[in-house]
């Protein structure tokens, strides 16, 4: 049997713990809810048949170039993992690659959808124009925001609506269904952004110690030293929007500057422990080695000392998605993130309006929502960090 | 070592008891003097209202006499036609008789004369019909509050609607408008008199006039005015425009001026009018530079004054106390307090609380607050609608660049206005408390074409419209450009209010319903009036606001102020340019009438904006305040942004000592 590499030795070893199971559990129900989002709360039946004997599936002509690469992705990451021959990490990069090609490719080639009423599905089926339809289980688009209906705003939880709807009149429960992609995204990507810039300054930092090292910690103290929340929040109260002029010209869907910019005020945790683990590492005899035998400085660097050092790295990372997905909770909470796309942060908001009065469905499911998210996050993390801890594993195996 | 009580130490010890002794009978003392202090004060107070009141008799009885000479000089001038023409006379007299019996037939005499309103052709008059309730008294202390701080409390250098409040309870202009007539009555002016080309006012002013320091008035402070007013070191340039009709302001007397204008303008009047009189005396003791920047330079000759006329922390409480030394009838409170609270919630909080005394609750609160019995017990509440209020409208960019664009055309803009359910908008996202609009004159006021009714929501109609313009709709629903691209608008809007969100989302379904995609765009208030300014948007949402009784549609929709004003779609229609300017010169008010609504049936067939609605104001307030009344134009009968003596009161057993 080939032996495991010690970084895929701790994921084994986390993934044995009962914390870090129930965590995986969580965000794999919430990836599934993510990628199959249009498919469980769409206002445009699955399948129509119109008086005329027409069949149509208005729910598969209003996918997104963004749910037809998450569906893409996810069969085809569940295809790569079979592929036990190739590396896992060509196997990783495959499944980005089909990721941004699907993307792409959807964008040029999928026609915006023209813009009609969400509501004129239930219309045409009130009129009797529609032979057979077929819903999805919540039969509510976010954004459909009942137009057909008076005052549907902050209805209670119903059996047309399960977990009641918002101030905007649209469903709750879809929106929440939707929300999810949301907090994944934002999680993984502002995550990612701050672990590479972490590594890559902390890495260089602890490598080349001396006066690299002197500049680049006082670049983390001062990061440090400003409260990253107030930073956050100056620097996205001065771009409203859905899609903020960032710079002259360059327009970028808020979702991700958002995530950039929490991936940007974040990276200083990452820099310090790969700063740390390489101080370490460059006195060991295998890297002195290396750099004895004259490689390149990038593979001295990325193949033999980050493996080595990446482990206490995912440690904070794993609090680190949690964390960015407070953060969006809190800029949407403020009303300063996303405008018209679902967000739990912006429903949890409208549970208290100017009146005072507290609409409950509001506070619970969304609340629910980001609590048993985060949690899932630290539970992993905590299971991650034990599974690090030398001490532990000792007692464990005894 | 030994350590004994000595001499030395008995000294010392006597000694701090001494200067303790000393200490605690200097503190008795102060103490004293203090509540003499305070004694003295409250005499002091007190002989500064006999005095002023003694003044106010005084000038009552001066006027009255000078009436009586008059009527007996004129009573000469009848006797000396007496000896002239008998018989003419003595049938005059008898018909005058027979008619005031006819007029007033149950009527005694006398008490018609008792009864008399001293303050007649005055904006005093419905006040003095307040002080002559039986429960009317002056006392009390009311408390109110602001949404936000205002920046600071400088008449001339700071324009916030919250400042404004205060100012007016401070300053008086020379002549007011009177909230039932709708006409300017004279104030600090006692009267004018016009010049034959109608080029140059000459103004006497009261002579019986003393700020809250208790200087007087006099031509020069009018003058002074207006010299900060035009002077580019103090005051801004959009402020010194508006007032550049006012060529000069000249003394022609210690309580005469003279108005000099540039040219013939219906708004000449009010604008010379509507300008509080600054103190000379008190504001020369400063630099032009320290004047501007000065967080607080009020000082005027109204009915309340701030305690520290230069005084002023943004979000400290602002305090009004009522100047003792009023030259007319006094406020009725002893103190307006007006609180900071930003938040909508906390401000229903105090309110419910009794923190404050008068609440403008958002429409959510209303309907909220009406399902409270308790507070509806111990408060009054009323809905009206204002002239005051400014109307919520949706611009349609015809230019961008030097290019023209679909909103050129005028089927397109009145499409885009059919499309739009705004009864609907008005019931469910203003909740009721709104109204739709037709055009930029007030539904309640005189300049609305009484004829003219909103364009209907109509989707087949708006669609036809766009058709005969040229546009298609294709296979999916979807509205095409006669050039054939998907009819897509970037809808630019303030961001941070809930309020316009919800109408923003709104829109975008209605648009929908006809294949035309709305994008938003909130945007930063600061940035989008830079958009605004720099015609950089193809649609926004806003609102004006109505400082007047009669708005001047000049700013927004003359071609005139196309290249550097307000209107900032571009919108050209030489028909009205031409009204406008004729209704500038016409100073006929009837005549002017007529002029508006043609203006208004124009706009309501080019619909440059989509006019959205108006709104209605909601007030609560509580039960101790009385004698608030309805009026047809304001809602009731107090303006906060307008100088008109508070007719309210506090009977004298409901107010409150204890704070």
């Amino acid at each position: 049997m080939r032996r495991r590499s010690y970084l895929a030795e701790v994921l084994v070893r986390t993934a044995r713990r009962r914390g870090a199971q129930v965590g995986l559990l969580w965000i794999a129900v919430l990836t599934l809810l993510g990628v199959f989002a249009p498919l469980l709360a769409n206002s445009h039946p699955i399948i129509m048949q119109t008086d005329d004997g027409k069949w149509s599936s208005p729910m598969l002509e209003h996918f997104t170039p963004i749910d037809i690469a998450l569906l893409v992705v996810f069969f085809g990451g569940i295809a790569f993992y079979f592929c036990k021959f190739m590396a896992i990490r060509w196997r990783l990069v495959g499944t980005f690659a089909l990721f941004m090609v699907t993307w792409l490719v959807g964008q040029q080639l999928i026609e915006p959808p023209a813009p009609k009423g969400l509501d004129i599905y239930r219309q045409m089926e009130a009129d009797g124009e529609l032979k057979y339809v077929l819903r999805t289980v919540i039969p509510y688009s976010p954004n459909d925001r009942l137009f057909e209906q008076r005052n549907a705003q902050m209805r209670e939880p119903s059996a047309t609506h399960w977990l009641g709807t918002d101030a905007n009149r649209s469903d709750v429960a879809s929106r929440m269904v939707h929300a999810s992609r949301v907090a994944l995204s934002i999680g993984f990507i502002a995550t990612s952004i701050a672990v590479v810039l972490g590594i890559v300054i902390g890495g260089l930092m602890g490598y080349f110690s001396g006066t690299v090292d002197i500049l680049g910690m006082r670049l983390v103290e001062i990061l440090e030293a400003v409260p990253s929340l107030f930073l956050l929040l100056m620097f996205v109260a001065f771009f409203p929007g859905d899609t903020p002029e960032v710079l002259p010209g360059l327009e970028i869907s808020r979702i991700f500057f958002i995530m950039v910019i929490i991936g940007f005020t974040s990276w200083s945790g990452y820099a310090r422990f790969t700063r740390a683990e390489f101080l370490k590492l460059r006195q060991q005899d295998f890297i002195q080695a290396a750099v004895a035998c004259g490689l390149p400085l990038r593979s001295v660097l990325f193949r033999h000392m980050l493996p080595n050092g990446l482990t206490p790295v995912l440690v904070t990372a794993s609090f680190g998605v949690a964390s960015a997905i407070l953060a969006e909770a809190v800029l949407s909470f403020l009303g300063l993130g996303l405008v018209a796309a679902p967000s739990w942060g912006a429903l949890l908001n409208q549970a208290t309006g100017s009146t005072g009065a507290f609409s409950w469905w509001l506070a619970t499911f969304p609340g629910l929502a980001i609590f048993l998210t985060v949690f899932a996050y630290t539970l992993i993390g905590e299971a991650l960090r034990d599974a690090l801890d030398p001490h532990i594993q000792r007692a464990a195996q005894m | 070592m030994e350590n004994r009580f000595g001499l030395k130490d008995l000294f010392v010890i006597l000694l701090l008891l001494a200067i303790l002794a000393v200490i605690v009978l200097k503190i008795v003392q102060d103490d004293r003097q203090w509540e003499r202090l305070a004694g003295i004060e409250k005499q002091v107070a007190q002989q500064t209202r006999d005095v002023a009141a003694l003044n106010r008799t005084m000038w009552q009885r001066l006027s009255k006499i000078e009436e009586q000479v008059n009527q007996q000089t004129e009573g000469m001038a009848a006797l000396n036609q007496t000896m002239r023409d008998g018989i003419k006379v003595i049938g005059t007299v008898t018909t005058t008789d027979e008619h005031t019996e006819n007029l007033t037939p149950d009527e005694p005499v006398e008490s018609s004369v008792t009864n008399r309103n001293p303050y007649d052709g005055t904006i005093f008059r419905r006040k003095w019909l307040a002080t002559q309730k039986p429960d009317y008294a002056e006392g009390g202390t009311i408390i109110q509050s602001f949404g936000s701080a205002p920046p600071k409390l400088n008449y001339l250098t700071s324009h916030s609607v919250y400042g404004r409040v205060i100012y007016t309870k401070i300053l008086e202009g020379l002549a007011e408008w009177d909230i039932e007539t709708l006409e300017m009555v004279p104030h600090l002016a006692e009267s004018w008199q016009w010049s034959d080309d109608l080029l140059s006012l000459d103004v006497k002013l009261r002579t019986n006039v003393v700020f809250s320091d208790g200087e007087p008035m006099t031509a020069d402070d009018v003058v002074y005015t207006w010299q900060l007013k035009k002077d580019p070191e103090v005051t801004d340039g959009h402020v010194r425009a508006h007032y550049a009709p006012i060529k000069s302001v000249e003394k022609t007397g210690t309580h005469s001026i003279r108005f000099h204008f540039e040219k013939i303008h219906y708004e000449n009047f009010m604008r010379a009018m509507e300008v509080p009189v600054l103190p000379k005396h008190f504001l020369s003791q400063f630099t032009r530079r320290e004047i501007r920047e000065s967080p607080a330079m009020v000082m005027g000759t109204g009915p309340y004054r701030l305690p520290d006329p230069t005084k002023y922390t943004p979000g400290e409480p602002i305090e009004l106390v009522r100047n003792d030394r009023y030259w007319a009838i006094p406020g009725s409170y002893d103190r307006i307090l007006y609180r900071v609270i930003e938040n909508e919630t906390a401000e229903l909080v105090a309110f419910g609380n009794g923190e404050i005394d008068i609440f403008s609750p958002t429409p959510e609160q209303h309907l909220d607050m009406l399902k409270n019995k308790e507070l509806r017990a111990r408060t009054q509440h009323y809905v009206f609608e204002s002239l005051h209020s400014g109307y919520f409208y949706m611009d349609w960019n015809q230019y961008r660049g030097d290019v023209p664009t679909v909103f050129k055309d005028k089927r397109v803009r009145r499409a885009m206005t059919m499309l739009i359910d705004r009864q609907r908008m008005c019931d469910e996202i203003f909740l009721g408390f709104a109204r739709v609009s037709d055009g930029p004159f007030n539904p309640i006021g005189p300049q609305h074409h009484p004829d003219i009714e909103p364009w209907p929501y109509d989707l087949d109609a708006a669609i036809k419209l766009l058709t005969e313009a040229g546009f298609t709709r294709d296979g999916d629903g979807r509205m095409l450009t006669p050039e054939g691209e998907p009819f897509e608008i970037k809808l630019s809007y303030g961001s941070g209010s809930d309020l316009i969100q919800k109408v923003a989302l709104f829109l975008q379904d209605n648009f929908a319903r006809a294949g035309i995609k709305l994008n938003l765009d909130p945007q930063k208030w600061a940035v989008l009036l830079q958009n605004m300014r720099q015609k950089n948007y193809e649609s926004t949402l806003s609102g004006w606001g109505s400082g007047s009784i009669e708005s001047d549609i000049e700013q927004m929709f003359h071609s005139r102020n196309i290249a550097e004003g307000d209107n900032r779609n571009g919108y050209r229609n030489d028909e009205l340019d031409a009204l406008i300017d004729k209704a500038h010169i016409t100073l006929d008010y009837e005549e002017r009438l007529k002029i508006w609504h043609r203006c208004h049936e124009i706009l309501h067939e080019d619909q440059p904006y989509t006019f959205m609605n108006v709104s209605k104001a909601r007030l609560w307030m509580d039960q101790r305040i009385r004698n608030v009344q309805p009026n047809p134009t304001f809602g009731l009968n107090s303006v906060g942004t307008w100088a008109v003596p508070g007719e309210w009161y506090i009977p004298k057993t409901l107010q409150r000592t204890d704070r």
